[in-house]
């Protein structure tokens, strides 16, 4: 709870640097929506024997943009399921973020970002013994966080394009932080 | 180009420090979870019937590696200077309530075989066979094991040389071999049987054992470090190929007898390796009780020499074949003495259970005293089958008066049981067909047989 308190003190304060003064001074900038619905990622997990292995969430994310920062509100899961017929083990990650992501620098068509988020996680396991019975545990939400660093172009006045390296961290991630890579597709109006 | 404005690195410097700030703790948390750890896993009730149940595993010292009192683990282990050794396996649970839960099949396996073992921790103290093994016991989880041209899979070894258990990896969709509560008492018990019977029985007499020569080391001719002068009679082929298989089948009967003990489920085999029920039930039918007779000498040593052949005239399968010969054997053993845990329970009004105990009592004394029976191999004095249950009758503290009779009627009936050369198909045994081959990796006891190799001597 100390975490999640401090976090949620820090995005605000990182909020309040973009509401300064310098922005009265500036030519009113238009609000835009962005919305991705098509969104690639590779999220490395270690296993049993520390290899990195591959999961690749669903992922979708809104957001809002005024100028170079933006705010998107971000949904990802990914299912992984071990055992056999009599019994498995049905793992479902979920997490919820908001990110925070600012532009730092402009080269023609091309956007570099770094980018932050906040948010929380749920673990969810299903063991299911066939015939027996099933059971489904969840860890309840658990804060997480992230950052980013990327390139993103409009083109087409509407249609965005992204990608990005991104490290999350979490309680019980392993590795934490969680290396991933993401392709995003998406438009703005 | 444009760089936007300089004032947000205040920002970004925020950002960054929230996503520190979340958690970026090298190894997640379950690392330090340690202790007595709550989980919920499979596991089987008396009789045999699985269920998901919540248990404590004790003595916990990583979660995140599943280590503790009783087990540790190594993933694709190696083994090296007769230890097995390799990474040990990573585990992933979920935090839920006061439970920690498995969150893949690895760990769900790793948690129940650790939480056996910690049973079967208490089983040897209750039977008397506290401090026979050491624990930790070592665990090799998704062993590659080499099976002819490839790896082995749906079977657990116990290999004495390196005192492990070792599980290769399951293919089938039944319960997995590692979850099969009777398998891991099974596995188990030939650790026991290893340290009191096998080890130094049979090696080879150039292998060294704690320096000194095995045949020197088994017949005591080394005193003192001094070397004795003693010439070492010759041991005839057959004599110790038959008391290599005697043992063997001693050793698996009474795994599976040990099996039985622990779970209370005669056929614990069935629900991961189908294919074994019928040859492999400790469940006699009343009549087969009636008629059955336990082979002796004569008939073991016909079932050895029938074991090259793979089917019988009438094409029928001979279910003695190869190395499964051990096998036949130790289903003999292991019906029998589950009959004699009736008597015992019947006898003393026990529950079956504590009737078990005590019969798992006796054969555990009885064991050092069989070695030394078993030993007169060297000098070329054969140990008949049935003699084991006089052992067991000498080693039974209390004997009842019924308990030996049923006893001595086994003994009995299988003396005056004439050899018949058809004794090898007549004689319960199991059904996969598992001889080893040459090249392969050999442990000291499987739970299955070995596949007979195409080409075999029909």
């Amino acid at each position: 709870m100390k975490s999640l308190l401090l976090g949620v003190g820090l995005l605000l304060s990182t909020m309040c640097a973009f509401a300064g003064p310098a922005k009265s001074s500036a030519p009113a900038v238009p609000w835009r929506f962005d919305i991705y619905p098509l969104n690639f990622e590779l999220r490395y997990e270690r296993d049993a024997t520390q290899q990195l292995v591959d999961r690749r969430p669903l992922n979708l994310a809104l957001g809002v943009r005024k100028g170079p920062s933006t705010v998107l509100f971000e949904y990802s899961r990914f299912n992984e399921t071990t055992g056999n017929a009599t019994l498995s083990v049905d793992r479902t990650h979920e997490e919820f973020l908001f990110w925070w992501k600012q532009n730092i620098l402009n080269f023609e068509m091309l956007d570099f970002f770094l980018a932050g988020g906040l948010g929380a996680y749920d673990e969810k396991v299903k063991t299911t013994f066939e015939g027996v019975g099933e059971t489904t545990d969840s860890t309840g939400m658990q804060i997480m966080g992230g950052g980013s660093a990327g390139v993103q172009s409009l083109l087409w006045r509407y249609v965005l394009v992204s990608f990005e390296g991104r490290l999350m961290a979490g309680k019980n991630f392993d590795p934490n932080p969680q290396p991933s890579l993401l392709l995003r597709l998406g438009v703005e109006f | 180009m444009k760089l936007f404005g300089i004032a947000l690195l205040q920002s970004m410097l925020s950002l960054s420090l929230v996503a520190c700030m979340v958690g970026c703790a090298r190894e997640p948390d379950t690392n330090k979870v340690s202790g007595d750890v709550k989980t919920r896993i499979p596991v089987a009730e008396e009789g045999g019937a699985y269920s998901l149940k919540q248990v404590t595993l004790q003595g916990i010292t990583s979660l995140y590696e599943l280590s503790g009192s009783f087990a540790q683990f190594y993933i694709y282990p190696a083994i090296a200077g007769n230890k097995l050794t390799g990474t040990a396996p990573k585990t992933r649970f979920i935090k839920s309530g006061d439970l920690y839960v498995a969150a893949d099949d690895l760990s769900q396996q790793m948690a129940v075989i650790y939480h056996h073992l910690q049973n079967l921790a208490e089983l040897d103290n209750e039977v008397g066979a506290a401090g026979v093994n050491h624990w930790p016991r070592d665990v090799g989880m998704a062993v590659r094991y080499r099976r002819n041209n490839g790896f082995d899979s749906n079977n657990a070894f116990y290999d004495g040389s390196i005192d492990a258990i070792l599980v290769v990896p399951y293919t089938q969709n039944n319960l997995p071999i590692a979850v099969n509560a009777g398998i891991l008492a099974h596995e188990h018990f030939h650790s026991l049987y290893y340290k009191l019977v096998d080890k130094d029985m049979f090696e080879k007499e150039s292998e060294p054992l704690h320096g000194k020569r095995v045949r020197e080391e088994v017949l005591g001719i080394v005193a003192n470090g001094t070397e004795i002068a003693a010439k070492v009679e010759p041991v005839d082929s057959f004599v110790e190929k038959y008391h290599k298989l005697l043992s063997g089948g001693l050793n698996e009967g009474l795994a599976d007898f040990w099996a039985w003990v622990y779970t209370g489920d005669p056929d614990f085999l069935q629900l991961s390796l189908p294919s074994e029920k019928v040859d492999r039930t400790l469940n006699l039918s009343e009549k087969a009780e009636k008629e059955y007779k336990f082979p002796n000498k004569e008939d073991f040593s016909a079932r050895i020499d029938n074991s090259t052949i793979r089917v019988s005239e009438d094409g029928t399968p001979n279910p003695c074949r190869g190395d499964r010969v051990k096998y036949c054997l130790g289903t003999d053993y292991a019906r029998t003495l589950k009959r004699f845990v009736t008597v015992v329970q019947n006898s003393r009004g026990l529950s079956s259970t504590e009737a078990r105990k005590l019969v798992a009592t006796a054969v555990v004394t009885a064991l050092p005293t069989i070695k030394q029976e078993l030993l007169k191999y060297k000098t070329n004095e054969f140990f008949s089958p049935e003699s084991f249950f006089t052992h067991l009758e000498n080693n039974f503290t209390g004997i009842r008066a019924d308990e030996k009779a049923f006893l001595q009627d086994i003994v009995t009936k299988a003396s005056a049981h004439s050899h018949n050369a058809d004794d090898a198909q007549a004689k319960p045994a199991p059904a996969s067909i598992r001889p080893s081959g040459r090249g392969e990796q050999k442990p000291t006891a499987t739970i299955s047989p070995a596949p007979i190799k195409r080409g075999d001597r029909k």
